[in-house]
């Protein structure tokens, strides 16, 4: 069965390279949303398996999502995918349960090994 | 030098950095020195082969060493170009330069770049900096602010006299009242004005004119202090600012600047001749006036000065009120009284019917001769026009309310007929004969209610 | 010279992500330089006339306290310059930041101003740059206009140039008073260039 996958990026190219970059052989359902807020409200209605998320976006950023899928009760795995790479960052996505930070623009390699790691491959 | 600058295998490179006009130094991330050129060998004294792989530092102490540590250290992360202008930071390295006669300047100017190096990694493990010699242009830059600050201060000073102009003491007189107001300290103004000055014109010619103002000039300014702003007001008329000054302080300078005319002898060959000014005195009240009225006061007080008979002082409020003039009659008898003065009604505020008064002033006075009076509905202040013995003073659409401004009154000598049309508020006249009877003339300006 | 007047809507998505991408290296490096975490905002990008720049410009800068303006010149496979915007006040608090420190006062005041908006230009460019394997090369700073408010940051309108790419991004630091924006306007001669440049990098997706 597919892996239901949600890609939030406020950026269309962002959104394109990053379902590019997926591995052809991972089989996979993708919904896209182009915001935090959007992507909360498809988080409640679709429960994905998998979230790939911005940090930076209007309306409601990476942070602020992340946070409200915690509230709700986090049962994906996030894996942020961001340009701001400051350490920080990181840190902080991860004490919000980020299984992994990747840095735009992705490359396929690293996120293979990730994707290994925690079993979808 | 063992390093990836040692050009000895590539002689036209080597060539090029060599005679470059510009300083080369390259730097590793502990600030030791792996390339210098000969444009730093021939200013510092420093050969390449000495410094090399040594700190930049043991050679040049005057370079603050945490400051460039600092700069270094950015530019290797940041990959990042970094400056240094002459006009913040004069120069890194204290060299002498090429101008050592042309320029007041001790060391030589330099604009500095810092450039991060890649290596074909893309890793940055030396900064080059090049430095500019820019001493000429900053030369040319200060001799440019120079010029601009004399400009300015010429703006602001009277090309005859060299003392401050009208705007200049307009403007200190803003910031003086402001500071006056500010401090509660007193403040006061002294309006001068040279008693007959168009008869020494008219008898020694201009250049004589001329000659007397700057002697009187020169002769008050040593009575001042350095705080006074002395200033020619315009023609032959001077205002003095005096800060920290009361009424009283002021009408004591006003007679010792008297006292010093007295004894000037204005020397024009074959010419000599002396002067006396009238002087109108007037202290600021923070609380009730702005910087304008100061004048307005002072100059009150000297034409009372002036129409008291001149060479005397008069402080405000001055004999000649405005309260004196209350009736259409005391407007006549006034100018009477003070043939020479100028009634300044608008401090009276009265609003006055003009065909009435001025047909009075032109009737009961034999000797005025009746102005005709353009009327511009446009503008607000009026020149004057030409003036015969018979016109009646022609105020056009009589209904509607019109205020006098400003009567003045001169005497002059009075050309046939011959008034130049002028566009100033107060038109000389030609004075071109000496058989032409003296006249008095008065000036009206009117307008709007 | 092939002047372009207009990048598609489909470039000018694109450029703001590489924008986005560069700001984030950017973000990284001034992190390490300044020690605190920095705040950054999503590029906006847009073509802007010569006569439209000042209205523009100042309707992108959202900070209302007195500011100063410094703007650089680059050049290299893109032509173009960079304005940097930022509060007055909060110099000091940057310089100690940068390390300058404040007793051997070796510097003056509009040093530190002109390092600072070197610094923040420099690191966002190169960071834009960098992405699409470009480099630039970069004249001295100067200081375009201090201690005024927004509206009069600009006095005159450019007029060597028709059209430009102007992009905005803007900055804080967290915990910090120091807020920036940068403007970064590409010559009309650049956009074949940079046209080239995003299309190479698009290619590899």
């Amino acid at each position: 069965m597919a892996t239901k996958v949600l890609v939030v990026d406020d950026s269309v190219l962002s959104r394109k390279m990053l379902i590019q970059s997926l591995p052809a052989d991972w089989e996979v359902d993708i919904t896209e949303a182009s915001d935090g807020k959007e992507a909360v409200e498809l988080y409640k209605k679709l429960a994905p398996e998998v979230i790939f998320l911005d940090l930076t976006m209007p309306v409601m950023n990476g942070f602020e999502a992340l946070e409200a899928m915690n509230q709700l009760g986090l049962e994906a795995d996030v894996i942020v995918v961001s340009a701001d790479i400051q350490p920080v960052a990181e840190k902080r996505v991860r004490e919000l349960g980020a299984i992994a930070f990747i840095k735009k623009p992705v490359s396929t390699p690293k996120l293979v090994s990730i994707l290994i790691d925690y079993g979808y491959l | 030098m063992n390093t990836p600058f040692d050009l000895s295998q590539h002689p036209l490179l080597s060539s090029i950095v060599d005679n470059l006009n510009v300083g080369l130094v390259v730097l590793d991330r502990k600030a030791r020195v792996v390339l210098w050129n000969k444009f730093m060998q021939s200013y510092s004294g420093v050969s390449a082969d000495t410094i090399a792989g040594q700190e930049l530092f043991n050679f040049f102490p005057e370079i603050p060493k945490q400051w460039l540590l600092q700069k270094l250290h950015n530019v290797f992360i940041l990959k990042n170009y970094s400056f240094t202008n002459w006009e913040e930071r004069p120069y890194l390295f204290k060299f002498s330069h090429t101008r050592p006669i042309t320029t007041k300047l001790e060391y030589m100017r330099q604009n500095c770049t810092f450039m991060p190096l890649k290596n074909a990694q893309g890793r940055t493990d030396f900064v080059c900096i090049a430095i500019f010699d820019v001493t000429r242009t900053s030369v040319h830059q200060e001799t440019l602010l120079q010029s601009i600050h004399n400009l300015e201060e010429t703006s602001h000073r009277d090309a005859l006299t060299h003392t401050f102009n009208r705007r200049h003491l307009e403007d200190m007189l803003v910031r003086e009242t402001s500071r006056s107001k500010r401090h509660q300290s007193p403040l006061s103004l002294i309006m001068l004005d040279l008693d007959h000055f168009k008869a020494i014109n008219d008898q020694y010619g201009h250049l004589a004119g001329d000659t007397a103002l700057v002697a009187c000039t020169r002769q008050m300014q040593t009575q001042l202090r350095t705080s006074d702003v002395f200033a020619r007001y315009g023609g032959e008329e001077f205002a003095i600012i005096l800060p920290n000054t009361d009424l009283a302080g002021a009408e004591q300078l006003a007679q010792r600047l008297q006292q010093s005319l007295h004894t000037l002898q204005i020397e024009h060959p074959p010419h000599s001749f002396q002067l006396t000014a009238s002087f109108g005195v007037s202290q600021f009240d923070s609380a009730s006036m702005h910087s304008h009225d100061l004048i307005d006061q002072a100059d009150q007080a000297l034409y009372s000065a002036k129409t008291q008979g001149r060479n005397r002082i008069c402080c405000h409020p001055c004999d000649l009120s405005a309260a004196e003039i209350q009736s259409e009659d005391d407007l006549v008898l006034s100018q009477r009284e003070a043939p020479l003065g100028r009634l300044t009604l608008v401090h009276s505020s009265k609003t006055v019917e003009p065909e009435t008064q001025l047909l009075q002033a032109v009737n009961q006075t034999t000797a005025f001769v009746p102005i005709a009076i353009p009327f511009m509905p446009e503008e607000t202040d009026l020149p004057l026009a030409v003036p015969t013995p018979e016109t009646d003073i022609e105020l056009p659409e009589p209904d509607l309310p019109i205020a006098i401004e400003m009567v003045e009154t001169k005497t002059s000598s009075l050309p046939d007929n011959n008034f130049s049309q002028t566009d100033e508020q107060t038109p000389e006249l030609e004075s071109n004969s000496d058989h032409v009877p003296q006249a008095l003339v008065t000036f009206v300006t009117i307008g709007y209610k | 010279m092939n002047d372009q007047t207009t990048l598609s809507a489909e470039l000018r998505d694109a450029f703001q992500e590489i924008t986005n991408i560069g700001m984030g290296r950017a973000g990284y490096a001034l992190a390490r330089v300044l020690g605190t975490f920095v705040e950054l905002s999503i590029p906006r990008v847009q073509m802007v006339s010569a006569q439209d720049f000042i209205p523009t410009a100042s309707g992108l800068i959202g900070l209302d306290d007195k500011l100063v303006a410094i703007h650089q010149s680059f050049f290299g496979r893109w032509k173009g310059e960079t304005i940097t915007i930022f509060n007055q006040s909060s110099c000091d608090e940057v310089a100690a930041l940068l390390g300058y420190s404040q007793q051997d006062n070796k510097y003056s005041h509009t040093e530190l101003q002109l390092d600072i908006g070197n610094i923040l230009s420099g690191a966002c460019l190169n960071g834009i740059a960098e992405v699409l394997g470009v480099e630039l090369h970069y004249n001295h700073p100067g200081v375009l206009a201090e201690n005024v408010h927004k509206d009069r940051l600009f006095a005159h309108a450019p007029s060597h140039w028709q059209q430009a790419l102007l992009t905005e991004v803007n900055f804080a630091l967290e915990h910090k008073t120091f807020k920036s924006h940068l403007l970064i306007l590409l010559t009309s001669e650049s956009l074949a260039n940079l046209q080239t440049d995003i299309e190479k990098f698009m290619a590899q997706y």
